[in-house]
């Protein structure tokens, strides 16, 4: 009786398995572009945090596989940290990947003081529907933290006592999910090795300037502008705004000591 | 004809797997956050339900019972209806790439499901015939795929409202799982 049943589920099994390399044999073959996105998708990290714009590994490995050069245009940011699958990923694709490291930065510097108080559903981008928030400054940082539930790596915080989002540069690898979470714009994806950034956005509107809104406001005076030896700022006549070049800033810190309310900053 | 639509509805609703005999609970709480994905998974559900339970019959009416060995079936059913999702998979992945990317991780997540084996187990215990078997397994799967969807909305929904803190995440599902749970139980008066 015993016998009977291990012969029955054996050569059950058996069937199953010849059924499954039939069904292998019989089947039209792999499309070869699948079968490198998976190879490719080895070597990703696999997390499937979505920073490169694409729903998962997967996903992102089927790009590169139909367009290597898809890797430039949207790097995946914790491949950039491990050199080694850079050069697998490389070998792979057969074409050289730029490297590059980038960190988010947070331009504003939380100084608005609060227009009202805001108890509705605890997300920036619904505080931000009512009167552009709750700050006196439209381009104030709500600090309700969207950014902070978008990231995937824990690198941004909102600081207790300025009530705005810091990004933790050390765990920050650039991947620019918080800068396109944040309704009003303010994360900069900026280079690591950048010396200074704008902890501002305010723009020029109707001509009121940004220290009537808050203590470190921009107030649009251009002597960053005029005092940089090296050419890297420009202005943006659009927004009133300093634009920083990070490629020929060299550090000199020149537009930190001159800026009138200290919104140019050391990164 | 009418006792195929009674079995599909009391598949569906009175015995709605989820909710009334409270089997793949896994993905009811690990695939319901968002509606897109209920989706998705409920229809490999429903894709796999199907062919398992026509397998898993032609399985024991000509094999276990002419050997007598009906007290394997578990053992049995198990192997059949995994290597019969491997070549599911297979056959969806080498035809249809776009079907291969919306159903994804979920088909082999769905090999040893209990809802699966479930199904093949409740036709075989109900004596089914194999159109019965068939209708059963579609009802099965689509009550699975109501609770999935019906849930996933719910929770979309309830990741905007203020739950006190200890409530959040996971444990307000929970209780909201409870509370479909006895809606669905109303339906127990229509048997």
């Amino acid at each position: 009786m015993i016998i009977l049943v291990i012969l029955v589920i054996t050569s059950v099994g058996v069937f199953c398995g010849l059924l499954i390399s039939i069904a292998n044999l019989l089947l039209p073959k792999e499309p070869e572009l699948l079968r490198m996105a998976e190879e490719i998708a080895d070597i990703l990290p696999g997390m499937n945090c979505g920073a490169c714009g694409s729903p998962g590994c997967f996903a992102y490995a089927q790009k590169l596989a139909k367009d290597p050069s898809y890797i430039n245009k949207h790097p995946c940011m914790t491949l950039m940290h491990d050199e080694e699958k850079l050069k697998k990923i490389e070998e792979k694709l057969g074409i050289s990947v730029e490297r590059v490291e980038l960190k988010a930065f947070v331009r504003c510097s939380g100084s608005s003081k609060d227009l009202f108080e805001y108890s509705g559903i605890s997300s920036c981008k619904a505080a931000s529907l009512i009167s552009m928030g709750q700050k006196i400054c439209p381009y104030s940082c709500l600090g309700l933290g969207d950014c902070v539930e978008v990231c995937p790596y824990e690198a941004i915080k909102i600081d207790e006592e300025r009530k705005i989002a810091v990004v933790d540069r050390e765990r920050c690898i650039g991947c620019g999910l918080c800068a396109s979470e944040c309704p009003k714009g303010l994360i900069e994806i900026v280079p690591a090795k950048a010396f200074v950034s704008l902890a501002c956005s305010y723009e020029a509107r109707r001509n009121i300037a940004g220290r009537q809104r808050c203590d470190n406001g921009c107030i649009h005076c251009r002597r960053c502008y005029r005092v940089c030896p090296s050419n890297a700022i420009s202005w943006d006549e659009k927004k009133d705004l300093p634009i920083i070049d990070h490629t020929k800033c060299t550090g000199c810190y020149k537009c930190v000591e001159v800026c009138p309310s200290h919104c140019i900053v050391k990164l | 004809m009418n006792g195929l639509v009674s079995i599909f509805i009391t598949m569906a609703l009175i015995n709605n797997f989820i909710l009334s005999k409270f089997l793949g609970l896994c993905p009811f709480f690990g695939v319901s956050k968002r509606l897109g994905n209920a989706v998705s998974m409920g229809i490999a559900v429903i894709i796999v339900m199907f062919f398992a339970s026509i397998a898993t019959w032609a399985l024991y009416s000509y094999i276990l019972v002419p050997f007598h060995i009906e007290y394997m079936q578990i053992v049995l059913y198990i192997l059949v209806i995994a290597s019969l999702v491997q070549i599911i998979e297979m056959a969806i992945r080498r035809t249809n790439i776009a079907l291969y990317n919306a159903l994804g991780i979920y088909l082999p997540l769905i090999t040893t499901n209990c809802a699966v084996l479930g199904i093949a187990l409740i036709n075989t215990q109900e004596n089914y015939s194999l159109i019965e078997t068939m209708i059963s397994s579609l009802g099965a799967g689509a009550g699975f795929t109501l609770a999935l969807i019906i849930m996933s909305g719910i929770r979309e929904k309830l990741e905007l409202c203020k739950a006190p803190r200890s409530l959040r995440g996971l444990p307000i599902a929970f209780v909201t799982a409870a509370l479909l749970g006895l809606a669905f139980f109303a339906f127990g008066g229509m048997g």
